[in-house]
């Protein structure tokens, strides 16, 4: 070994050793929110935080079923009891009145802090009258039901004003036994809030496992084992996205690596050739991981899933190198041979990638950042290391032998040129055809989350009677009083806005705590209890009623004045405490109030009548809009991509032949991809596009090395069995990440293996050299 | 929400005024009276309309409080109460949703099955309806009393929510058709609803 060859090694092996340290001390993170944009609008971001630990994001939806709804109702009962309590939940529901029982207690025991009915005239003499005479029309009608029993303490109805504003629409799910079940009874259900944000993935897992666990001891314990247990919701799906992406990115990396290592083995016969092959593209791991851990902080596992196979075009470059080397001359004269070339091919994948760099996702900026490491340390090692390490005698003869015919194939292409073009017009024809459609306009298009889970989630909203919210009032305050202080200047414009039919209802958290200078002006309307006594007493005059069936009512307004005020540790431990959890939220040095909307009819009007107070939005609505956004984005740096990257070529090559001959093949397979994709049922997303970069990165190197003049036909040869061999590497591991049940890995996997196929036909066909020089025989 | 005392009763006299449009059953005082015949008597009602008069003694009010209205029920879950004096107010059940429209025009609405105590009413209306025994004996202690000619049906509320209101509801009547319905409370108030068959 030169002592060249030994510095390379020794400069390798401590860079590895440097990776490695780096690698030791990062945090992998699996908070898919890192594939959501960074927000630009305060709209935005509270959508994002929302998804990322908001309350909605906590919530686990959980449904029993396959037993009698008897069994079922006794197992969510027990289900439900073996959870309370437990740290990991923060409150679970089942319909039991466990927790309503605390509910009503709140209401009733703090309702004249909380009713927006109590004002000084409702306490006057008139006031109290007008009450009074309501409460006999009450009495006499089917509704007494509802007063009978209150009414001695609450003449004035508060209660009933109460719960009339929190019923509002939303009937809630039907109940057997006393727990929620589905409409057509098949299925128990439950609600769960974890303790831990929806981002915190370990926790969550550890939640459902608990849940999990809790199940199988209540049916252990009941006589239901043929009961089953469903849990959908946003932490079930994240868990699950987790584990789903790991075990797919893991059984395909197997799956690509044996049978990409099997063809290699056929095509070298040696295990130490096969071992050396897989060092660039492991190099290039290491250093990729290493350099978001220093760029970023924490590496996703996500980027860490797609960078490896993105990576997998740095197995070509060992390909190269080893197909290349000719029997009876040294590896190490081989790479100089073809180093511009390759050079130029690395380049012009380092720059397709570059662009996601500039990604306002944070996710795609890592792949970026990943990528381009792992390149241009692949490169390297491919260009100093891997010479050192082969046998001084390697040489393959196996290409050798199966050139000619891939030659003889090849050389026949150019009879391809005219069908060629024909699909490339009738792919464009339909492109331009399909217009807009042919892009996914959906956010959840992003979503890894498989169409059957999203089935049954939708299924158990619809069963709970929990609708996803449309659109959201958002206000922001210093604190939390002025949060809600702010939150109740919009109740005023927003009854009228109901009266005018430009909605159903709304929600807001001053319903479950009304701000402090609220609380104390309600406390304020309340007299003094002589005075009361007096206005009462006249206001029963000629009523039907006996003069001392209301003690309990003077009794509590004067506990009510002198009550302390209500502060969030007042509703601890009530369900109504998950409502305004999630109604009322910290946003770094902010507080949020968000008010969900009902039956929007016209959200112009709300928007203008409020604009000077509070953000509509329109959930839906703008989290498309983001998405599209940033499609639009990473189209335009795509774009932008190609354009660097034709200029790269131009400059690299110096002719503009040459670069015609390198672009075309590759426009070609990019569009004839992308009708194909679309012909068979996808939507395009960000993650093909992903592909489509990729695809130019692999695909410059087919053409560059088919354009690049060989000074003989052996030569030639080589160049293309060793093409072919490595793209046929690229076509196995891509396909095989095809099958992945994950929408995003499979469109990848398709995007890459088709157009990384059609780039090497395309090159062959359309290629200058090939064409200009023919091979006889 | 809170408590269910008049609904029950009220409901009750709906199932009774419902009963009463059955109108006389032949051929069954030859054979042995029991509930079994009384439930599969009620079950060939199909669709009914009845006039009612309802009398409350309520612990807070100086007198009783007098209603009168009429009483429909199409199978096999729609039933509904119009009161007509002194206000006009329509009570109606159909399926698990219950609906209040009051005098002063407000529409209040409820699942039923979300609350015990006014579940029990509800399916005890519909159990009787239907001639379902077993499912009246989910929510209620049933027993019959007397003869064809004069029977009395005591339904003695099983669920603990629903005893704390309701102690007792007594139907009564004489073959097959019913005459009152008394309900007794457990706070001491008590109505009793005397029911004509025919629309009003």
């Amino acid at each position: 070994m030169t002592w060249r060859g030994w510095w390379s090694l020794a400069i390798w092996l401590a860079g590895l050793l440097v990776c490695a340290l780096l690698i030791v001390r990062t945090s992998f993170t699996a908070d898919l929110s890192a594939f959501l944009p960074r927000s630009p609008s305060t709209a935005q971001q509270v959508l994002v935080d929302q998804l990322r630990d908001g309350v909605v994001s906590r919530l686990v939806l959980v449904a029993l079923e396959g037993a009698p709804a008897d069994a079922l109702a006794l197992l969510s009962r027990d289900t439900a009891s073996w959870l309370r309590g437990d740290p990991l939940i923060a409150a679970i529901n089942n319909g039991e009145s466990t927790g309503i029982e605390r509910d009503r207690a709140y209401l009733w025991n703090n309702r004249y802090l909380l009713s927006s009915a109590v004002t000084p005239a409702r306490f006057t003499v008139q006031g109290l009258r007008d009450a009074l005479q309501n409460d006999l029309r009450l009495l006499q009608s089917p509704g007494g039901l509802f007063l009978k029993r209150a009414l001695p303490s609450d003449p004035t109805a508060e209660i009933l004003h109460l719960t009339d504003q929190l019923t509002g629409e939303g009937t809630g799910p039907v109940s057997r036994d006393g727990v929620w079940f589905s409409a057509d009874g098949t299925r128990a259900l439950l609600l769960v809030q974890t303790a831990a944000p929806g981002f915190d993935l370990d926790a969550q897992q550890r939640t459902l496992d608990r849940i999990r666990a809790a199940f199988d001891d209540a049916r252990a314990a009941g006589n239901a084992s043929s009961a089953r247990l469903l849990m959908t919701g946003p932490g079930v799906f994240s868990v699950q996205t987790r584990d789903t992406i790991e075990a797919d990115v893991k059984r395909s990396s197997v799956l690509a690596t044996l049978m990409v290592a099997g063809l290699l083995f056929m095509v070298y016969r040696s295990p130490r050739v096969l071992a050396l092959s897989l060092l660039p593209a492991a190099s290039g791991t290491l250093a990729g991981i290493a350099a978001v851990s220093l760029g970023f902080g924490t590496v996703h596992g996500i980027t860490l899933g797609f960078g490896v196979t993105l990576l997998g075009e740095t197995v070509d470059y060992a390909i190269y190198l080893f197909t290349q080397t000719l029997p009876g001359t040294p590896p190490d004269r081989t790479l100089p041979r073809i180093w511009r070339t390759l050079l130029l091919g690395v380049m012009t994948s380092v720059v397709g990638f570059g662009t996601m760099l500039f990604s306002s996702f944070s996710g795609l900026a890592q792949l970026g950042l990943f990528s381009i490491t792992g390149l241009l340390v692949a490169l390297c090692v491919t260009r100093w290391v891997l010479p050192t390490l082969l046998p001084a005698d390697f040489a393959t003869e196996r290409p050798a032998r199966m050139a000619p015919v891939l030659t003889a194939l090849i050389s026949a292409a150019p009879a391809l040129r005219t069908p060629l073009l024909a699909v490339m017009l009738l792919s464009l024809g339909w492109l331009f055809y399909q217009g807009d459609a042919v892009w996914s306009g959906d956010l959840s298009s992003l979503s890894p989350v498989a169409q059957s889970d999203q089935q049954l989630d939708e299924r158990l909203r619809r069963d709970l009677g929990a609708p996803d919210v449309g659109h959201l009032l958002v206000v922001n305050a210093e604190d939390r009083d002025g949060a809600l202080a702010a939150a109740e200047k919009l109740t005023g414009p927003l009854e009228e806005l109901v009266r005018q039919n430009a909605l159903d209802g709304y929600d807001t958290p001053a319903l479950y705590l009304p701000s402090q200078a609220t609380q104390r002006a309600r406390q304020a309307a309340l007299p003094d209890p002589g005075i009361l006594r007096g206005d009462l007493a006249q206001a029963l005059e000629g009523l039907p009623f006996r003069p001392d069936a209301f003690e309990p009512f003077l009794n509590s307004v004067a506990k009510a004045r002198s009550a302390p005020l209500l502060d969030p540790s007042s509703i601890g431990g009530t369900s109504l405490k998950l409502k305004l959890d999630s109604l009322l939220v910290r946003s770094g040095e902010t507080w949020t109030a968000m008010l969900p909307l009902r039956g929007v009819t016209n959200p112009q009007a709300i928007s203008e009548r409020l604009s000077q107070d509070a953000v509509l939005l329109d959930l839906k609505g703008e989290s498309n809009l983001l998405y599209r956004t940033y499609r639009q984005e990473a189209l335009i740096l795509a774009l932008l991509g190609s354009v660097a990257i034709t200029v790269l070529l131009a400059v690299g090559l110096r002719s503009v032949r040459s670069v015609t001959v390198v672009v075309i093949p590759l426009t070609a397979a990019v569009v004839i991809t992308m009708a194909l994709l679309t012909a068979l049922g996808q939507q395009l997303s960000i993650f093909h596009l992903v592909g489509l970069l990729l695809v130019v990165g692999v695909g410059s190197n087919y053409s560059l090395l088919f354009e690049r003049p060989e000074p003989s036909e052996v030569l030639r040869e080589r160049t293309v069995a060793s093409v072919t061999i490595a793209n046929l590497c690229t076509v196995i591991g891509f396909g095989i990440l095809s099958f992945s049940s994950i929408p995003v890995l499979h469109g990848i996997g398709m995007t890459v293996a088709i157009g990384a196929f059609l780039s090497l036909v395309f090159s062959a066909v359309l290629g200058r050299h090939l064409l200009e020089e023919p091979v006889h025989g | 929400m809170i408590s269910g005392n008049n609904l029950g009763q009220r409901l009750a006299s709906l199932a009774i005024a419902i009963l009463l449009c059955v109108g006389p059953t032949p051929g069954l005082a030859a054979e042995a009276w029991g509930l079994e015949q009384l439930m599969a008597m009620f079950a060939q009602v199909q669709a009914a309309n009845a006039r009612f008069v309802e009398r409350n003694n309520l612990s807070l009010l100086n007198e009783p409080v007098e209603t009168s209205g009429t009483l429909s029920y199409v199978r096999p879950h729609i039933v509904e109460k119009q009161t007509l004096q002194p206000q006009r107010e329509i009570l109606r059940v159909e399926g698990d949703r219950l609906t209040l429209n009051q005098a002063d025009g407000t529409t209040r609405s409820l699942s039923v099955s979300a609350m015990p105590e006014i579940e029990a009413y509800v399916e005890s209306i519909r159990a009787t309806l239907s001639g379902d025994l077993a499912r009246l004996k989910r929510f209620y202690n049933v027993a019959l009393e007397g003869a064809a000619e004069g029977w009395r049906l005591q339904l003695a509320p099983l669920n603990q929510n629903v005893s704390e209101t309701v102690r007792l509801i007594i139907i009564s009547g004489s073959n097959g058709s019913i005459g009152q319905v008394d309900v007794y409370q457990t706070d001491g108030d008590h109505s009793s609803m005397t029911i004509f068959p025919g629309s009003a």
